[in-house]
């Protein structure tokens, strides 16, 4: 009786579905005749399996791991669902269709009938076939797990779309779906923080994403390069989304083709501002040639002398025992020679350190310069919606070619003009 | 006499009148330029006169290496050996510079060659707007630091070499004396100033010394004093790009045009320019060929060296006197009567300067016998009124400097200016209680860009306080 209630309840639902409600009913006799037939099919399939001596309707008794474990479900992608069935005999499990939230998740292949847990095994797992599905139910995730209802439905013979006609007893069954697994985020987060530590963390010490025209400089202060550090943020975005998506859909081919692109063309934006550094004679040459015929060679050179300077002027401090007048005069000629050095160091460099990461990047010496205001705004812009995309749809963007290409006139305008460019 | 209000001199290094001016007018019998039959004997070889077909780098840099230029040198080059003794035949250039010891493998043709006047475009243009002298010689057959001595003060006080000298020069000079006057100076330098080693200087000096970019300043402002001198760059620095302007060979000439066009057309627009007398000339000629023998000259005073007493001119070297008060194609010799009369028994010396400065500000007695004797540029200044205002500008060739380029010039062997210029640098009481000096000795022997980091720094120190 129970399943002939079944049954009669899930036709009337399929004849909601296809005739509307029923204020807005406009065949209303063609509804009535359906509902008739279906009232009457199911009691003659009620009748035949009674008369068969078979189990009523299947549906769904349970979810569990797939080795039968309850409690404290918690499956990801990659793990095994087992869907408890009312049924105790075997069923073929190739006739049945999971459904996660209401959508149908085609293909999942190594799907079996567990005979101990009478239930049917899926194995979660995403492939080009359904990572559209997979995409729509982990995509904007904002916390590591989410609840997953789970419903089946029969496959057709004729490969028509599976409905979600079977459900638990009284609802569809849910269970925990690990979006993140917090280990496998631990690891990744550490990747991308060392990975941004290296390239972003370290920028501001080291010459990184300094353009170390003038070695000379203390690496602290030296000027940040536009291209370089283009470069660096579709390396650093490319690299993080790809840690990410791995990480979420266990999926190693992620990148894109215009991901790739965008790194080609910002790495071809920097080492042809690179080039054209090392082309052209500037400023920062003769700075660098003049620093090199004073001896200095580079900042350690700097810091030798500075150096030197404290040694001598310790040792012309001391007066256990006095040192002799020659000896001081020596020494003190020695410390005012390096003072002036130092002197003239400073003079000369001051016009080529960093005054900041923004004032490095837009402006040369003749003050703003618009080619580099627009490579900063289309790098931010595009950065900031491949960073959207990759969490709202689990996959790296599809830019157009047209968008591709403005990147590319952007690098190429760039580096045009910093042929005649002197940065300041 | 003309309303003269500013008196500018730009005074450039170590070249001879015939290696800069002496095709000026070649078939001019009224102008002693050469002839082109002028020669040297060398190893019982001719070695004539000659001038590079381009002017290139490499030509303008002629001659290269440095020729000699210690009074010994000197001698050499005018009576054939190094004492001086004898009848001045001005044959020994080639055989002075090729006994130099950077220059044994040298051409023995450098000393010899002159420029044309399309290779000087800034020169020979403005020679031939206004005045050119072909008989002004250096004070002394001596080295830079003597004639740029005898400048500023009429005498080198018995030096006749720039590492003999006393630091600081104890003579008083006319800049103090146009003080006294109420008149008002300035030295304008690109690096190391050389007047800057005058002891009387040394405690105003930084009243009135001034970087290069003052003076455009004050010409365009019509700011100019009463007396400007202008010192040309003397040391490469490549932190800066720059090359010296000061054509002391081997330095490129070019950037010498360059300073001059930049002087004259700053000059040229200033409100000061109808009342204003520009020289240009040269310090000593610096081993090239001159093929006139310098004249007996009034000793300025009882200092003397090795018995020598200063009683000879130096070689001739260029002069431009140029002012609206010069007529355009002007070849000046000393008169005493403007624009004509009987040639003066003493021609033009650095000491003309001095006694044209006496003149026009009133200011009274000679330093020496030899600005007394000194004929003044008045008589030059041939026209009544300023109407000769001259081309509104002359071109300023453009040679840019490469960094190499200034490398290269940077690492060459410092000279002789060069390295006493470091010297005096060291001197510079700084106020920061220094007590050794290195010797020149140290200085030629270390590294020259360093040398000038350290003595431009002392400079900019010692004008500071």
């Amino acid at each position: 009786m129970k399943t002939f209630l079944f049954l009669v309840t899930a036709s009337c639902q399929q004849m909601r579905r296809l005739f509307g409600s029923k204020r807005d009913r406009a065949n209303g006799q063609a509804f009535k005749t359906c509902m008739f037939l279906s009232i009457v099919t199911s009691a003659f399939l009620l009748g035949g399996s009674i008369a068969q001596g078979t189990e009523a309707p299947i549906h769904i008794t349970g979810l569990a791991s797939a080795d039968g474990n309850q409690k404290a479900l918690a499956i990801g992608l990659d793990g095994q669902l087992a869907v408890m069935l009312s049924t105790e005999k075997p069923v073929d499990a190739s006739q049945f269709a999971l459904f996660l939230n209401g959508r149908f998740v085609p293909e999942l292949d190594d799907t079996f009938y567990d005979t101990r847990l009478h239930a049917l095994i899926f194995h979660l797992q995403r492939n080009s076939a359904n990572s559209s599905v997979w995409n729509g139910l982990l995509g904007s995730p904002m916390s590591l797990t989410s609840q997953m209802s789970v419903t089946l439905g029969a496959r057709h013979p004729d490969n028509s779309t599976p409905q979600p006609t079977i459900t638990g007893a009284t609802a569809a069954p849910t269970f925990t779906f690990v979006i993140l697994s917090p280990w496998r985020l631990l690891i990744a987060t550490i990747a991308v923080l060392s990975t941004l530590v290296l390239v972003w963390g370290a920028a501001r010490k080291s010459a990184v994403l300094k353009d170390n025209l003038i070695p000379q400089i203390d690496p602290k202060r030296q000027t940040y390069s536009l291209g370089r550090w283009q470069m660096a943020v579709w390396f650093s975005l490319v690299f993080a989304c790809y840690v990410f998506l791995y990480i979420l859909l266990g999926d190693p081919n992620t990148l894109s083709n215009q991901a790739l692109m965008l790194m080609g063309i910002s790495g071809a934006t920097a080492l042809s501002s690179i080039v054209v550094d090392a082309a052209k004679d500037t400023p920062t040459d003769g700075v660098n040639a003049g620093l090199r015929l004073m001896g200095i060679k580079s900042y350690t050179d700097v810091e030798r002398i500075r150096k030197e300077i404290t040694d001598r002027t310790l040792e012309l401090g001391a007066n256990d025992p006095p040192l002799p007048a020659d000896r001081a005069a020596q020494l003190s000629a020695e410390i005012l020679d390096r003072q002036a050095i130092l002197r003239t160091y400073e003079e000369d460099i001051t016009p080529f350190v960093s005054e900041g990461w923004f004032r490095d990047m837009v402006t040369d010496v003749n003050g703003t310069a618009l080619h580099r205001l627009q490579v900063l705004c289309w790098t931010g812009l595009l950065g900031a919606i491949f960073v959207f995309e990759v969490w709202h749809n689990l996959a790296m963007p599809q830019f157009s070619p047209t968008l591709l290409a403005l990147m590319a006139i952007s690098g190429a305008g760039y580096v045009g003009f910093k042929y005649p460019e002197v940065q300041d | 006499m003309p309303a003269i209000e500013h008196v500018v001199v730009l005074m450039f290094e170590n070249r001879s009148f015939d290696s800069m001016l002496g095709k000026l007018y070649p078939t001019d019998g009224t102008f002693d330029g050469l002839s082109g039959a002028e020669s040297n004997v060398f190893a019982g070889r001719s070695v004539p006169v000659w001038s590079s077909e381009k002017m290139d780098p490499l030509s303008a840099c002629i001659p290269d290496p440095d020729p000699g230029e210690l009074f010994a040198d000197m001698n050499t080059q005018l009576f054939g050996n190094p004492a001086g003794s004898g009848a001045v035949t001005m044959g020994g250039f080639v055989s002075n510079y090729i006994s130099q010891k950077s220059e044994a493998s040298s051409d023995p043709r450098a000393p010899m060659h002159y420029f044309r006047p399309e290779q000087l475009p800034v020169m020979s243009t403005l020679a031939k707007a206004f005045g050119v002298s072909d008989r002004w010689y250096a004070s002394a057959p001596c080295q830079t630091w003597p004639n740029r001595f005898f400048a500023h003060t009429a005498t080198a006080l018995g030096c006749v070499n720039n590492s003999q000298f006393p630091i600081p020069f104890p003579a008083p000079s006319i800049f103090r004396r146009l003080e006294s006057h109420n008149k008002t100076w300035r030295v304008y330098f690109h690096d190391l100033p050389q007047s800057l080693l005058l002891e009387d200087l040394w405690l105003v000096a930084p009243l009135h010394f001034r970087f290069m970019g003052q003076f455009f300043a004050d010409a365009h402002t019509g700011a100019l004093p009463n007396y400007s001198f202008i010192e040309p760059r003397y040391f490469a620095n490549p932190i800066v790009r720059e090359i010296p302007s000061d054509q002391h060979p081997p330095h490129d000439v070019v950037y010498g045009e360059q300073l001059l066009a930049l002087v004259y057309n700053a000059l040229r627009q200033s409100p000061c320019w109808k009342k204003t007398l520009f020289v240009v000339t040269y310090d000593e000629h610096g081993g090239t060929y001159d093929h006139l023998s310098p004249p007996s000259a009034i000793s300025p005073d009882a200092n003397s060296q090795n018995g020598f007493t200063f009683n000879r001119y130096g070689v001739r070297v260029p002069a431009l006197i140029i002012s609206p008060y010069v007529a355009q194609g002007s070849k000046i010799r000393p008169t005493n009567i403007k624009g004509a009369g009987t040639e003066l028994p003493f021609p033009f010396d650095h000491t003309s300067i001095i006694a044209t400065l006496r003149k026009v500000f009133d200011l009274g007695d000679p330093f020496t016998a030899r600005d007394s004797v000194a004929p003044d540029l008045l008589p030059a200044l041939n026209l009544a009124s300023p109407v000769n205002l001259g081309p509104p500008t002359v071109s300023v060739p453009i040679v840019p400097v490469t960094t190499a380029r200034s490398v290269a010039s940077a690492t060459m062997p410092s000279n002789h200016m060069q390295a006493n210029l470091a010297r005096m640098a060291y001197a510079l009481p700084v106020g920061d209680g220094r007590q050794f000096t290195p010797t020149l000795h140290q200085i030629e022997i270390s590294s020259l860009p360093l040398l000038a980091t350290i003595a431009r720094d002392r400079v900019k120190a010692f004008l500071r306080a």
